[in-house]
């Protein structure tokens, strides 16, 4: 069974006079420990897609399941619950909490978490991941102190700390030099041939995409697949 | 844990947190006081236009002037041509046909029950212009905290009294000169002794030598300028002095009426920078969230319901309030004021500020949902 289904979605948006149609009649299954790239230019509907698969924005029409079960007509709290369950966000702008500090926004899952461990297994968890990615000795900084590879990987950790199953990127290493993004694309790639993580990433970056094990153009709304 | 997350976004904005908590409680504060001291003057203006509608006269020293005084020189003339009898005037006068006015307080030297301190004696007309109104020449009324009382009989020097009703619960007295509010202890515990027989009251209290005090507070309700004048000279024949009449109208003009515009223009100032404080404060609740606003989309993202986003952010707006509120019930609370509406309508206010955050702060969530929201460009 996939882990992540998108049925024949469709959204769109009004814009003053005219309708945007981001994404139409999208079709697309995703397995367990798979890593996908979606492609494509500007405005052509990449994150709109990305946050339809994350259940952060409800379709048009068509329908998404995560391991089976439909999304649409579940309610706000059901939906968070499922965000919770499945679902790791990494942006190109980190999303992190600037006046935090680093150990804090990535507790920020296990908040809304429904399977709490305790506070020192949650910890030990972190340190753990922490030290794999090479940034336990930032755990304790605030945010705003650190750079910005180093601020990729606490959201890479904080997309896990739950034991999500699929990590969703929007442009992770838009923000980040040559060696940064190499560092970043690394640990995705473990998470994935690791701990069997499903990752989809949406990028401009070829050289990104070509990482990946499959690669998808979106233009005009429509997804197609490609080889790089 | 939404508690945990309220103090945490007041820690962030504890500097603004102070500086309202500050400046709110001030301004509830001196528009609370004000409205206190308006409502007092407000009652004093009601009477006044009382007394302004029945043309009541009042004497007043008049100036001194250093040259010689051709209207001193004449008002002596005239009372070495036409002296007046003291006790005949202020037996006709302050009689049932008569149309003057004063009052006296004495002191309760076992005169009465002990719970009265003092005895106001109400002479003339000044019963009727404080709106106690009763038949034959003498009676008595109790002050609203002592109205158990009503029906009772005093014996006061010899005279056996009735007290024939309360005074009411809004009773003041008004004299341009002064004014006591209905809330002042001094008419709480004091027996009204209303009067049109000076002469008999006089013999009842021969140690206070009423007659100066009555010519003190003396007024005439709608006198002829002969009455006036008559009033005037015993005045001088008294006194040796110069005392001039003045409509309440022209007096209170240049008294009252200038405090109830200051008192007016006060409130105002006060309202509108509670306004502008209220405007700030929607501004800067605006500006919170906008600036949280990746944080709670970061929440929602991982599992916080747009509930408990509300939760949060309604509870901020709430703790903000909270010393403001609470400080104000305080000071009201150790003043013995009874300002019933203050509390409500804080509570009202703070109530609508709470779901205006909540709201606003829901939609904005709602709108950008996405991770555009995440997007440091956004």
């Amino acid at each position: 069974m996939e882990l992540l289904s998108v049925q024949n979605v469709s959204k769109s948006f009004k814009d003053h006079s005219y309708t945007v149609h981001a994404v139409n009649d999208v079709s697309l299954d995703i397995h367990q420990g798979e890593m996908i790239a979606i492609i494509g230019p500007s405005g052509s509907g990449k994150t709109t897609l990305l946050n339809l698969m994350g259940i952060v924005i409800s379709p048009d029409s068509g329908e998404v399941y995560v391991e089976g079960q439909k999304a649409s007509g579940m309610n706000d709290t059901m939906r968070c619950r499922m965000r919770n369950q499945y679902f790791g966000y990494i942006v190109q702008d980190f999303a992190l909490i600037e006046e935090d500090t680093a150990m804090q926004n990535i507790l920020v899952p296990t908040l809304y978490s429904k399977h709490k461990k305790s506070s020192s297994e949650y910890r030990k968890l972190i340190y753990s991941m922490a030290e794999k990615l090479q940034v336990s000795d930032k755990l304790k900084s605030t945010v705003k102190k650190l750079s910005g590879g180093e601020r990729q990987r606490i959201a890479i950790i904080r997309s896990m700390v739950c034991d999500q199953k699929i990590i969703l990127a929007d442009e992770p290493t838009g923000s980040l030099d040559k060696d940064n993004s190499t560092i970043v694309m690394k640990c995705l790639r473990e998470l994935v041939d690791d701990f069997k993580k499903t990752v989809v990433i949406v990028t401009h970056d070829l050289d990104v995409a070509r990482q990946c094990d499959r690669t998808f153009n979106l233009t005009g709304g429509v997804l197609t697949p490609c080889n790089l | 844990m939404v508690i945990k997350q309220i103090l945490r976004d007041l820690r962030k904005e504890w500097s603004w947190a102070f500086f309202y908590a500050v400046v709110a409680t001030m301004i509830a504060m001196a528009i609370l006081y004000l409205s206190v001291s308006f409502s007092s003057v407000q009652r004093q203006s009601a009477a006044i236009r009382s007394f302004v509608d029945q043309n009541v006269i009042m004497f007043q020293l008049k100036t001194v002037q250093m040259e010689a005084n051709r209207e001193a020189t004449v008002l002596s003339n005239e009372s070495k041509q036409d002296p007046v009898d003291i006790m005949d005037y202020l037996q006709r006068n302050l009689s049932k046909e008569g149309n003057a006015g004063s009052f006296v307080f004495v002191g309760n030297d076992g005169y009465v029950d002990s719970k009265y301190e003092q005895i106001l004696i109400l002479f003339g007309k000044y019963s009727d212009l404080s709106g106690l109104h009763y038949d034959g020449s003498m009676a008595l009324f109790v002050p609203e905290a002592h109205k158990e009382d009503v029906g009772k009989e005093f014996l006061i020097s010899g005279q056996n009294l009735r007290i024939v009703d309360s005074a009411g619960s809004k009773y003041s007295l008004f004299h341009p000169l002064h004014f006591i509010d209905s809330d002042d202890l001094m008419l709480s515990n004091t027996l009204i002794l209303c009067t049109r027989d000076f002469q008999t009251v006089n013999g009842m209290f021969p140690w206070w030598g009423l007659s100066s005090e009555v010519f003190g507070r003396m007024v005439l309700v709608d006198p002829s300028d002969k009455e006036v004048d008559q009033l005037q000279r015993i005045f001088y024949e008294q006194s040796g002095t110069l005392y001039t009449g003045i409509s309440t109208k022209d007096f209170t003009q240049v008294t009252t009426s200038a405090s109830i515009r200051a008192h007016r223009l006060y409130i105002w100032f006060y309202i509108l920078s509670g306004v502008l404080l209220l405007i700030l404060l929607i501004c800067n609740i605006i500006r919170v969230i906008e600036t949280h606003i990746a944080d709670y989309t970061v929440h929602h993202l991982y599992g916080a319901p747009i509930r408990t986003i509300q939760k949060r952010v309604g509870g901020f707006v709430l703790a903000l309030n909270m010393l403001p509120i609470v400080g104000i019930v305080f000071v009201l609370f150790r003043n013995e004021m009874t300002l019933w509406y203050v509390l409500p309508l804080g509570i009202a206010l703070v109530a609508g500020l709470c779901l205006f955050a909540a709201m606003y702060a829901s939609k904005r969530i709602g709108t950008m949902n996405n991770l555009q929201n995440l997007r440091r460009d956004y």
